[in-house]
């Protein structure tokens, strides 16, 4: 008989057990299965704003390279018309469906693209000092703050940078292809600080 | 390494931008019947500008939008960023894109040998 | 061991207490904490270190930090080494070994110095006038010279050591951490301006460490610099780099510097960074450099001993060390009168100061002739003696004009020159800004001129000679650069000064040489490239009188010096034998780096498993432990082939090939590129951007298309499945998924705005398993029942969705092999269950799991291209045979033009076919060039190459692709591949092998 089926993060193989001291300088963990879809539309429509609003959230849309969260939702800017919704995996099939049919008449498109990527999360006090190792942008506290995001390259890796607090916390969201060469840059950029790595 | 300012993101380091040639080459209409000369010169022939140039760069580590620059290739002095649909609005941008044969037929702008005798 | 005979009692900033021990070739030495390399070797009297590229001569130490010319020295041994570094600028470390260059057998013999009893015999352009015959022996003589002219030895095995790179911005890069540069970082960062401060010393101060004559606010400067240190460390956006070097200045305002982290003296066990690169962007940068000091151009200038005067002054304020006992000192200027004093205050017996100047009537002077200190006024040293180190200098008198000398000679013994022939901004940043330079006459010196980006000169750099003009410069900079960056506030008070007033300087260049002499001596202008007053003179006279002729054919200002000390005399000197202004001979362009970079720092940490992104697919931890063998795919590492247990390539391959076409093969083909497109224009969109019609693809099929590009050439090609009306999910190859998207945004956003289209990449939302073979239709059943899968209701190009082993699936009958096929496609992350469950369910089947190489055979048998195999942007489906998939009703198409140009419709050019070598055993190399009759030797004629070649076990026999010439004309046709060891026979033939070889 055929068991059920499983699922398995870009990162499964890199995350056995939890590693390294517990006043760790540098924390890394996954945060697997996180639900995303991408959402495309103009914002010159109005039927698609108010749609949007009613449907996914009311502060829709978020201005350019930043992000927020409401009603159990994440909304990333990408691009003009285009924003990265993140929700949990098990509701975003109901919202994508809620959403698509309120969009029907609009020029729009929802992708299903949960798998696509991962997040990555580092924190700790060299958090940033880390991230300036392979990232051309300016992340200093006053520019890049709470609720900035920014698509940029990391090593030679391209993601998506979220700053999620006031404390040195990001949020790092990475081709799942990419995330085994990016978990590996990340622990060799952190090698000089105490390290440790959350399953 | 030059800083580019995105419409959208801001000023990026050019290593996540794409860089897409001179701007505002007009594709052949494909209903209008085109001499080979004609098609090749909008296919091979470009400018090698030594000053002011109007070229396209798309952000691609960032939000992928294509978008317009009027740089000065001598200093790499970045003078404007517009949007790819519209001209240039600042005064050398729009002397820069009045100047540019690229627009018109390159045959017109410089007769052939034979011609111009 | 070497007691430190020249380490003075006080004065220094060393830390006395941590005496290290360090080896310099081979002989052990001791010096203190604090100490560079050439500041512990001068106290252990040590000026010998290194032999001169071309003449070999003896060398010293001439000046300090980035200035140094001659002293460059191998350090560090095994991988580890690191040749041409500056002694001045390493810092010591208990274990440091270190040896001089370019001399064999020995520093102090040295068998290369018969190039300096030969010098006259070797001008300029020598090797060049005199190895050019016969011509084609140039690269065995320069073999030769290379090896005499060498500098260091790079090491031959990995590098042990880390590097690493930072991205930094800010909004005021201060480069220079002297008195300037400091003041400018003090009133900058009390306007909590974000602040980078980088020197290229481990202390900062500059020459506030230096001129121990000064006061500032009535503190030593010592004191004033370390307060001012003290409050920026204390600050959270003052960055602080010492032992920094700023190595180039680049476009908007973008720097890179290079951090030499501590050396490797406390054990540790993680490994140490040895470089730092910074890569900074900056709002505004203030240079605050300083002055390099100018060497006097007279005969015999380069003996061991002889230095510039303010980096003895630096030695002995700075390091406690004196180069010398009895120095001598020689000057057109006031400032050497300070080394001279300093050197009197420590008890040194100071010879004489011989001074150009005929009436030097000034402050300084008056002091000096107080401490009875004999000063030769009006006067030149004309030569000196000495191998090893200076022994004595000979002066003489200089006429009213400089132009000759009078007089008698006199000889003083000494065993140290200090010479000061005036000062040069250090403005190679500025030059590498873009800015301008300009000529000043008082100072007889480039300095900045106008500015091309957000940056500022002060102090030094400037042209400022004196303390007092140097902070008030920095302090007047630092606010005005803080402001401009955005940040408000008020400048700090100018602080007093005390300080020596300094009068005229007289330029003489060069020193007059002594007439009676047989053989002429050397004046030297460039000390690295040993290039002489008589190569600029020769230059000249051949005709090289432009700056940059005279650079390339003498060499001077090249190298890792860049023309720090030589560049203003050489052009002064030009500028006299032209009969012209400096400033009509011009500059030479400065280029980065300021100083050597290692390579090291430039690779940074891509290096070993980071050199590039290895892409892997949810499968890949299967086929480890399958015990696949993999190739590289562009960045993504695919499965290549599985062998079992002793098999060969060949045969796991043959294995792989064969059950695919008599059970089920299973292929993960997650690595294509996938596109998702949505939008009312969707259509109409394929329609423009492939070759073939897609207006009429219903729902729940595909259809599979070719791109070109504007040219008419092949860009890629793939299946696009229509999901729904107005959605489509289109597939590229693996290599070209990124270009694909980039390339359709491109002509979304910039031709064709008005169409209604979103496209979004999916490539790795999907993991797929391909599964091919008679028997895949029964394998599918087994695990979906949700779907008919019969031909009828599910046909060849159908799609389908539905549930694979409970997991909501996307199914694609399609094939790249010719058998029936099914590509099953799930969310990635349950991509390994759908894998083991088809494999498990599979075993009754005998599936067997093929990898890319079983791939391109079964392609190949059927003959189906691949796109940067059988094409690489030179090729049109028409050459590839593939007229079928071009519309000839559409109105346009990417391509579509040109495919009509007569230069590609032309009946000769290379199409497709395959290729049957005569003999079955002959397997042809790809991309070997193919010829219709064989020569003895090339040259022959080509008319194509071999674009794919295998073993087809299907065939039973080796099958080939090439493009050739008028191929399709040339059916049944024999051509030749000429190999290395014998020419191969091939029959031309159809592509599609497996109808027409097994049939």
């Amino acid at each position: 008989m055929i068991g059920p089926a499983t699922k398995t993060s870009p990162l499964a193989t890199k995350l056995i057990s939890n590693k390294g001291p517990i006043d760790a300088e540098i924390t890394l963990k996954e945060n697997k299965h996180v639900g995303k879809m991408i959402l495309r539309g103009s914002l010159s429509e109005k039927k698609f704003v108010t749609s949007t609003k009613k449907h996914l959230s009311q502060q829709f849309p978020a201005s350019p390279n930043s992000f927020y969260d409401d009603n159990k939702v994440r909304v990333i800017w990408l691009g003009p018309d285009e924003w990265l919704i993140l929700s949990d995996a098990a509701e975003l099939d109901s919202l994508k469906d809620n959403l698509t049919r309120a969009l029907i008449k609009s020029h729009s498109a929802l992708v299903d693209v949960s798998d696509n990527s991962t997040i990555v999360e580092i924190k700790g006090r060299y958090s940033r000092e880390i991230l300036m190792k392979g990232c051309s942008l300016d992340i200093h506290p006053s520019v890049f703050q709470t609720g900035c995001s920014a698509q940029i390259d990391l090593g030679l890796a391209n993601i998506i940078l979220l700053k999620t607090a006031d404390e040195p916390i990001y949020q790092i969201i990475v081709r799942a292809s990419f995330a085994s060469y990016l978990w590996d840059w990340l622990v060799d950029a952190a090698h000089e600080f105490k390290v440790r790595i959350e399953k | 390494m030059l800083h580019i300012e995105c419409p959208w993101c801001g000023f990026r380091d050019d290593a996540e931008f794409h860089y897409g040639g001179e701007a505002h080459i007009t594709r052949p209409d494909p209903s209008i019947t085109l001499t080979d000369e004609k098609f090749s010169e909008y296919l091979f022939l470009k400018t090698n500008t030594k000053g002011l140039l109007l070229e396209r760069w798309c952000h691609r580590s960032g939000c992928r939008r294509w978008f317009n620059v009027l740089r000065n290739t001598i200093t790499n002095e970045i003078l404007e960023v517009y949007p790819v649909t519209e001209t240039p609005s600042s005064k050398q941008g729009k002397e820069t894109y009045e100047k540019n044969w690229r627009r018109e037929s390159y045959s017109k702008k410089t007769p052939k040998t034979d011609e111009a005798k | 061991m070497s007691s430190q005979r020249f380490r003075l009692k006080e004065a220094g900033r060393l830390d006395r207490n941590a005496p290290l021990k360090f080896k310099f070739d081979g002989k052990i030495y001791e010096g203190f904490r604090g100490d560079t390399l050439a500041s512990a070797l001068l106290a252990n009297g040590v000026h010998l270190v290194g032999r001169s590229f071309k003449y070999h001569r003896p060398r010293g130490h001439l000046g300090i930090g980035a200035v140094e010319a001659n002293a460059l020295i191998q350090v560090g041994d095994g991988n580890s080494t690191e040749p041409n570094v500056r002694a001045s600028q390493v810092e010591i470390y208990d274990g440091l070994v270190a040896s001089s260059q370019n001399r064999w057998p020995s520093l102090l013999f040295d068998l290369g110095a018969v190039n300096d009893l030969l010098g006259g015999l070797i001008p300029a352009g020598f090797y060049y006038k005199t190895f050019m015959w016969p011509r084609k022996w140039w690269m065995k003589y320069e073999y030769f010279i290379r090896r005499a002219a060498g500098l260091g030895k790079a090491p031959t095995g990995r590098d042990p050591d880390r590097y690493e790179k930072m991205h930094a911005h800010c909004d005021i890069l201060i480069v220079g951490a002297g008195p300037a540069g400091l003041a400018a970082a003090l009133a900058a960062s009390k306007t909590g301006a974000r602040v980078i401060i980088a020197d290229d010393q481990q202390t900062f101060g500059g020459s506030l460490n230096m001129d121990t004559d000064c006061y500032i606010n009535d503190k030593t400067t010592v004191d004033w610099g370390k307060d001012v240190v003290t409050t920026l460390e204390g600050l959270p956006d003052v960055t602080m780099l010492p032992n920094t070097t700023v190595s180039g200045y680049y476009e908007q305002n973008y720097l890179t510097l290079l951090e030499t982290t501590k050396p490797h003296s406390f054990k540790s066990t993680i490994q140490q960074t040895r470089h730092r690169l910074w890569k900074v962007r900056a709002k505004q940068v203030i240079l605050a450099t300083g002055m390099i000091e100018r060497p006097l151009v007279f005969a015999n200038n380069d003996r061991p001993g002889i230095m510039l005067s303010s980096a003895i002054r630096e030695y002995i304020n700075k390091y406690g060390v004196t180069p010398g006992q009895n120095p001598l000192i020689f000057t057109n200027n006031d400032d050497a009168y300070r080394t001279a004093i300093t050197m009197r205050q420590h008890n040194i017996n100071v010879v004489a100061i011989v001074d150009i100047r005929e009436n030097p009537n000034s402050e300084l002077f008056r002091q000096a002739r107080e401490m009875k200190i004999p000063v030769h006024v009006g006067s030149a040293v004309v030569t000196t003696k000495g191998y090893s180190r200076i022994k004595s200098a000979t002066i003489m008198k200089l006429s009213s004009d400089g132009k000759t000398l009078t007089g008698g000679r006199r000889i003083l013994g000494c065993d140290c020159l200090a010479m000061s022939g005036g000062w040069n901004p250090a403005i190679h940043l500025f030059s590498q800004s873009g800015g301008k330079v300009k000529w000043n006459h008082e100072l007889a010196t480039f300095i900045p001129g106008g500015a091309t980006q957000n940056v500022l000169a002060i102090g030094g750099c400037n042209g400022a000679a004196d303390l007092a003009k140097s902070l008030k410069e920095g302090l007047k900079a630092g606010i005005s650069a803080a402001r401009l960056s955005g940040n408000k506030g008020h400048p700090p008070a100018t602080p007093s000064v005390q300080e020596p007033v300094q009068s005229a300087t007289r330029f003489v260049l060069p020193i007059p040489t002594q007439k009676n002499k047989f053989v002429s001596e050397k004046v030297f202008i460039d000390f690295q490239n040993d290039v002489t007053l008589s190569d600029i003179q020769l230059a000249s006279r051949e005709g090289y009188n432009s700056v940059e002729h005279l650079k390339r054919y003498t060499t001077v200002g090249m190298g890792t010096d860049q023309g720090k000390t030589s560049n203003v005399n050489a052009l002064m000197l030009l500028s006299q034998i032209l009969d012209c202004e400096p400033e009509q001979v011009g500059y030479t362009t400065f280029r980065p780096p300021y100083a050597p970079t290692t390579i090291g720092a430039y690779a940074g940490r891509n290096i070993g498993n980071l050199f590039s992104p290895v892409r892997t697919t949810a499968i890949n931890r299967w086929h480890e432990e399958a015990g696949a063998r993999f190739e590289h795919v562009g960045q993504w590492m695919r499965a290549w082939y599985y062998p079992k247990a002793n098999e060969t390539m060949r045969q796991a391959v043959d294995r792989e090939v064969t059950a695919a076409r008599t059970n089920i093969g299973i292929l993960d083909a997650s690595t294509l590129g996938k596109i998702d497109i949505q939008g009312p224009d969707a259509a109409e969109f394929l329609n423009r951007v492939y070759t073939n019609a897609w207006l009429k693809l219903l729902p729940g099929t595909s259809r599979y298309g070719l791109m070109l590009k504007e040219d008419g050439m092949v860009m890629d090609d793939g299946v696009t499945t229509c999901i729904k009306e107005n959605h489509y999910h289109m597939t590229t190859t693996t290599g070209g998924a990124a270009s694909v998207l980039e390339w359709l945004e491109e002509w979304l956003q910039t031709e064709w705005p008005n169409l209604k289209v979103y496209l979004t990449s999916v490539t790795e939302q999907w993991a797929v398993a391909a599964i091919c073979g008679p028997k895949s239709r029964e394998l599918l059943q087994e695990l979906c029942t949700d779907i008919d899968l019969s031909d009828k209701a599910f046909p060849f190009m159908g799609y389908r969705e539905g549930t694979v082993a409970g997991i909501k699936a996307r199914i694609f009958r399609i094939s790249f092999t010719g058998e029936l096929s099914f590509e099953i496609n799930v969310p990635r992350s349950y991509g390994l269950s759908l894998w083991q469950k088809l494999l498990d369910v599979g075993k009754k089947y005998e599936i067997c799991p093929y990898g890319t190489e079983a791939m391109h055979v079964l392609r190949a048998e059927k003959g189906f291209i691949i796109v940067g195999q059988e094409t690489d942007g030179t090729v049109t489906p028409v050459d590839l045979g593939m007229d079928w998939i071009i519309s000839k009703t559409k109105p346009d198409f990417i391509g579509k033009r040109a495919l009509s140009r007569k230069d590609i419709i032309k009946a000769d050019r290379k199409q497709l076919v395959g290729l049957l070598t005569d003999n079955a055993t002959d397997i042809l190399p790809e991309g070997s060039q193919i010829v219709e009759e064989v020569l003895p030797k090339p040259p022959m004629s080509m008319i194509g190459h071999v674009t794919s070649s295998y073993f087809s076990p299907n065939c039973g026999r080796p099958i080939a692709m090439a493009l050739i010439k008028s191929g399709r004309d040339r059916m049944g046709q024999t051509v030749y591949i000429p190999l290395k060891n014998k020419p191969i026979a091939a029959t031309i033939t159809s592509v599609n092998f497996l109808d027409s070889v097994s049939k």
